[in-house]
């Protein structure tokens, strides 16, 4: 065995250099010379360290390398399993370092989702709360779009009639009628004077470019019992275009722009105060010299307003012999054929007409004295008065 | 041994990749795919959501802004002239109004929602049917007139009169925007334009 000491006797050194390979190799040397030179072998060994002098000492050397193996290298066993176990530490500290990293990112993560959840939860409640409100305002619009639809076929029946008017024969009494807008199609029992009435009003109708059809399903004359014709009575059925009914949008803003009958619709007219009248009670401004500051205002104002048929009122006051007679008058905005009016009559001395009112389409290219006057007296049917104060006019004026 | 000690670098090889093979699978597998695209913890879906409901609600916001700016009375206005429901009371009352004022007595009234459903617009109709009696021809005239003036939007369908008689049978429309039905599920937002509301 390389351990065994090969020998046992000597001096102390020589039994290491047994043990010591290196000491052996160096001994071996001196044993060579031994056996060149036994006179050297003989000689006391030289002191192994001399501090101060000689050779210094140079430590000692150990091998554990078997001498068979001496000059060769093997694999160092445990080197590798130092390099393995280093590896793997190496590598759980990188891999632990990585996944505190990843952990921590995923924390980071999360705490992230439940902001960014509590951010979605906040906004969600911000929507809820503004789509209440955005519901009036989504309302409004489809309403806006709606009025728009509507108002673009809204049908006049005043511009119907008013055409139905200026085509009829004078000497023609309509005793039925019948309309309907969405076929156009309009029934009228009518009564002429004669047969040639009837043929002039059928013709007129047909000549019309707003009637695409004109029948005639009878007529029939009305004999007295002298033998006499009073009159032809027949039925029409007219086809009228859709656009006797419908305005274009500029004349449709004019005619709806009056104020309803519907207390709170519309806007309440201007009020341009009140008229005392020296000459009549029609708010004209003759002999101005003997007028109140305020009654020329009135009268300017009204009669400003009637230039454009404005909504207004106007109180005006004249004294009438020992009576004080008032005219309340209220421009009501365009109608077919021109401004509409209602006057209130005020007269104590004239009880049948106190109080009452009509109403009136005034003529735009008369003045609004002129329409006052005419309204109030033979021209009554001119202007179109209707009401109880025009019935009771008629009823007065009427021949005993 | 010394074959071993031979493959000990081969074996510490294999060894670190197979930890490190390990560690990726059992520790970082499991985690990074939760954070990876598609993943548990993958928040672009979260905030895609945010930013959709962040524009929902700016569009929102400025409806309300837009509306809020509307003339209180345009807003009036247009509530009368096509209201959000049928409003058969209020036409009673409009319609019992308009006849008084031209000395007109209303008979009867009858106001029923069209059947059909509402136009694109979600303008929905309501059929009233009216007898009125006393007047004349031209106060009958002067009441279709107020008719087609009055606010709460009316086209006069069919006319039926006896002028002797004094007697005016009317059929007429009435609108209103049906908004439950229309506005439903979803709101259609538009902005007001802050124009001025539809004028006749």
């Amino acid at each position: 065995m390389a351990l065994e000491p090969q020998e046992q006797s000597g001096s102390g050194d020589e039994g290491l250099e047994a043990y010591s390979p290196a000491v052996r190799r160096r001994a071996k040397k001196p044993s060579a010379a031994k056996e060149a030179a036994p006179a050297e072998a003989a000689a006391p060994p030289a002191p192994r360290t001399e501090r101060g002098g000689g050779e210094p000492f140079a430590g000692l050397r150990v091998s554990l390398m078997p001498s068979e193996l001496e000059g060769r290298t093997g694999p160092d066993m445990g080197r590798g399993l130092m390099i393995l176990g280093l590896v793997l530490v190496v590598e759980t500290i990188i891999a632990g370092a990585l996944y505190f990293m990843t952990a921590r990112a995923t924390d980071a993560r999360i705490a992230k989702r439940d902001e960014l959840q509590t951010k979605v939860d906040d906004l969600d409640k911000q929507v809820a709360a503004q789509e209440t409100l955005a519901k009036e305002a989504a309302a409004y619009n489809g309403q806006v779009a709606a009025a728009k639809e509507a108002l673009d076929k809204h049908l006049f029946w005043s511009r119907f009639f008013a055409a139905l008017e200026s085509k009829t024969h004078p000497t023609i009494k309509y005793l039925n009628f019948s309309g309907d807008s969405d076929s156009g199609i309009v029934t009228l029992d009518a009564l002429g004077k004669s047969y040639l009435d009837v043929a002039q009003q059928i013709v007129a109708f047909k000549e019309y470019p707003l009637v695409s059809d004109v029948r005639t399903t009878s007529a029939a004359a009305k004999i007295s019992e002298k033998g006499e014709v009073t009159g032809v009575s027949f039925t029409l059925v007219l086809k009228f275009k859709p656009e006797v009914w419908q305005l274009k949008p500029e004349d449709r803003k004019a005619a709806m722009s009056g104020p309803s009958a519907v207390s709170g619709v519309t806007a309440p007219p201007a009020d341009c105060g009140i008229y005392k009248g020296v000459v009549s009670p029609y708010f004209t401004s003759e002999k101005p010299e003997q007028m109140d500051a305020a009654s020329l205002k009135t009268a300017a104002c009204i009669n400003d307003r009637f230039k454009t048929c404005a909504a207004s009122t106007a109180l005006s006051s004249f004294v009438k012999g020992d009576v004080t007679v008032t005219r309340a008058l209220e421009l009501r905005g365009p109608v077919e054929g021109g401004c509409q009016a209602r006057i209130r009559y005020g007269d104590p001395s004239a009880p049948e007409l106190d109080g009452k009112d009509m109403t009136c389409v005034f003529d735009p290219q008369q003045t609004l004295a002129s329409n006052m006057f005419t309204a109030e007296n033979e021209g009554i049917d001119q202007v179109h008065c209707a009401g109880p104060l025009a019935d009771a006019l008629k009823a007065a004026r009427a021949p005993q | 041994m010394e074959s071993i000690a031979k493959m000990l670098p081969i074996i510490t090889g294999l060894a670190a990749v197979g930890f490190a093979v390990a560690a990726y699978v059992m520790l970082f597998l499991p985690k990074l795919g939760r954070l990876v695209k598609g993943g548990e913890l993958d928040l672009t879906a979260y905030e895609d959501r945010i930013n959709e409901t962040q524009g929902y609600l700016d569009g929102l916001k400025s409806t309300v802004a837009a509306f809020n700016k509307v003339n209180p009375e345009r807003r009036a206005r247009v509530q009368n002239m096509v209201p959000v429901t049928a409003d058969a009371p209020g036409l009673y009352v409009q319609i019992d109004a308009i006849a008084r004022a031209h000395d007109m007595v209303l008979v009867s009234v009858d106001a029923l929602p069209d059947d059909k459903p509402p136009t694109a617009t979600g303008r929905q109709g309501v059929r009233v049917t009216i007898d009125v009696a006393g007047g004349t021809y031209q106060q009958m005239k002067l009441f279709l007139t107020d008719l087609e003036r009055s606010e709460r939007i009316l086209d006069v369908q069919d006319v039926v009169f006896t002028p002797s008689s004094a007697s005016y049978g009317l059929v007429l429309h009435a609108y209103y925007f049906d908004a439950e039905k229309v506005l439903h599920p979803e709101l259609q937002l538009v902005v007001p334009t802050g124009e001025a509301p539809p004028t006749p």
